[in-house]
């Protein structure tokens, strides 16, 4: 199914269907969410953690959607869930051992984003989400809206915000 | 700061907010690409392979009841060449479990023409139906007496009058009409007329201004020459979707004037060069489309390519 810009009606009707067992119609809402928890996930979890909480995120998702009784609010459900997982992770991750200092190799060609990705981390969280979903998404400011069950003025202050505390700190670094 | 660009990327781009998005967009959420393997059998063991495999489809075919089976909600299963009449008073829903859900409103003949995996024409002779699809683009298409309507990932009401006109309405997705040739496409919001004698109409949104709507139906009714004037002065941005379409249908300065007052209303992209698109080149064309957003112009290029 092709997905356009979701209206509100497209994500009921295909929770709805998906709560019926029709398989295409959860693939549909996978493909049409995945960028938004990714975002979530970035902003909590370590980037090479995130593809795999996300195939928890969505299995958790599938098995706890006949409990959604308002297919509409199934972003902002969906967005619980995933900081669900992210504390999860948090709570059970083990110690990691330090890496030694004195491995070779050169700069990571993207290191550059890991920076910018701390940088956002530091963020308070409705800031961090919503900057991840903006930057690193290529998610507009109504489409996180739509997505995520927030009012438009609240995505919109998040976004200013968020950019604002960024840009002082990116300032800070150079 | 720009917040407007910030807000939704229009207006000039904030370049600091530009240069974060190049730099960020690195570790965008990419969806997997199934790996393709190549491995070269020797011919004995693929055909020792087909062989079994064939036997396994046939034993499986017997053994379960096949996803692309279209049902009633009391399990009947429509056959090919069944019809389904309904009555003056009720209605009823038919469902194929990999591929959507139909319900065929009071008053309808809706037969089916052929059904299996990736592929499903039906033939809505009189009456309203309601199809919800979840099938990939393209394998779910209903022929009409005016036009064929292939869907594109949606949900949309079809109707058909006694004369073998009909109307179309799009709630999500895309929904394209088709005949000998002339093709509608028609986004969420917006419906098509089809008419017995002369096929797709021209596509419009439901809020469009009654002015538009009239000087369209008289364009595709009478094609007099004061109705394009008409519908040009009464399009707003969004009836883009409109004017493209008029653009597909006039030749020489009437196109030149279609083409003219959409560049005024909405920015098109290099590529909808006039000069090309005055000559009717097919990619100029698809391009503009392409750039409106209503959809992809190359997922119905493919579609067609496999009737």
């Amino acid at each position: 199914v092709l997905l356009m810009p979701e209206p509100r009606e497209q994500v009921r009707f295909l929770v709805r269907a998906a709560q019926k067992g029709q398989r295409p119609a959860f693939e549909s809402l996978y493909r049409a969410f995945a960028g938004m928890v990714h975002g979530v996930l970035l902003a909590h979890v370590r980037y090479p953690d995130v593809e795999d909480l996300m195939q928890d995120v969505f299995l958790r998702a599938m098995e706890q959607l006949d409990r959604l009784r308002e297919p509409e609010a199934f972003g902002g459900w969906l967005c619980a869930i995933a900081r669900r997982a992210a504390f999860d992770y948090h709570r059970g991750s083990r110690p990691v051992d330090e890496l030694p200092a004195e491995i070779s190799g050169g700069d990571r060609p993207d290191g550059a984003a890991f920076e910018v990705l701390d940088q956002i981390r530091d963020l308070p969280e409705s800031y961090r989400e919503t900057l991840m979903m903006r930057l690193v998404e290529g998610m507009t400011g109504p489409e996180i809206a739509a997505r995520t069950g927030l009012t438009p003025d609240s995505v919109r202050v998040n976004l200013c915000r968020g950019m604002k505390l960024l840009r002082e700190r990116l300032e800070g670094m150079q | 700061m720009n917040e407007r660009y910030l807000w939704d990327r229009t207006g000039p781009p904030d370049e600091e907010i530009a240069q974060l998005e190049r730099t960020l967009g690195s570790l965008r959420y990419r969806a997997p690409v199934a790996p393709r393997r190549t491995i070269r059998w020797p011919i004995w063991f693929a055909a020792a392979t087909a062989a079994v495999v064939c036997v396994g489809i046939i034993g499986a075919t017997l053994a379960r009841r096949p996803l692309t089976e279209w049902r009633f909600d009391n399990g009947h299963q429509i056959r090919t060449g069944q019809t389904i009449e309904t009555g003056a008073l009720h209605g009823t829903r038919i469902e194929a479990r990999d591929t959507g859900e139909v319900t065929v409103e009071r008053a309808s003949r809706l037969r089916l023409i052929r059904s299996r995996t990736g592929e499903h024409l039906f033939d809505l002779k009189r009456g309203t139906i309601h199809a919800f699809i979840w099938a990939p683009a393209g394998q779910f298409v209903v022929d009409t007496p005016s036009s064929k309507t292939v869907d594109l990932g949606c949900r949309y009401t079809l109707q058909v009058s006694q004369n073998g006109n009909g109307l179309l309405t799009v709630e999500m997705g895309l929904v394209a009409f088709e005949r000998d040739g002339a093709e509608s496409f028609i986004p969420a919001g917006a419906s098509c007329v089809t008419r017995h004698d002369r096929g797709p109409g021209t596509p419009y949104f439901a809020d469009a201004t009654p002015a538009l709507k009239t000087a369209l139906d008289r364009f595709d009714t009478s094609g007099d020459s004061t109705s394009l004037a008409d519908a040009l002065a009464a399009a707003r941005p969004k009836d883009a979707l409109s004017l493209w379409h008029l653009m597909t249908r006039t030749k020489g300065e009437k196109r030149a004037a279609v083409f003219d007052r959409m560049a005024f209303l909405v920015p098109l992209p290099p590529e909808a060069n006039r000069e090309l698109i005055l000559r009717g080149d097919a990619g100029a064309l698809d391009a503009t489309w392409d750039s409106l957003h209503f959809g992809d112009a190359a997922v119905w290029r493919k579609w067609k390519r496999q009737w």
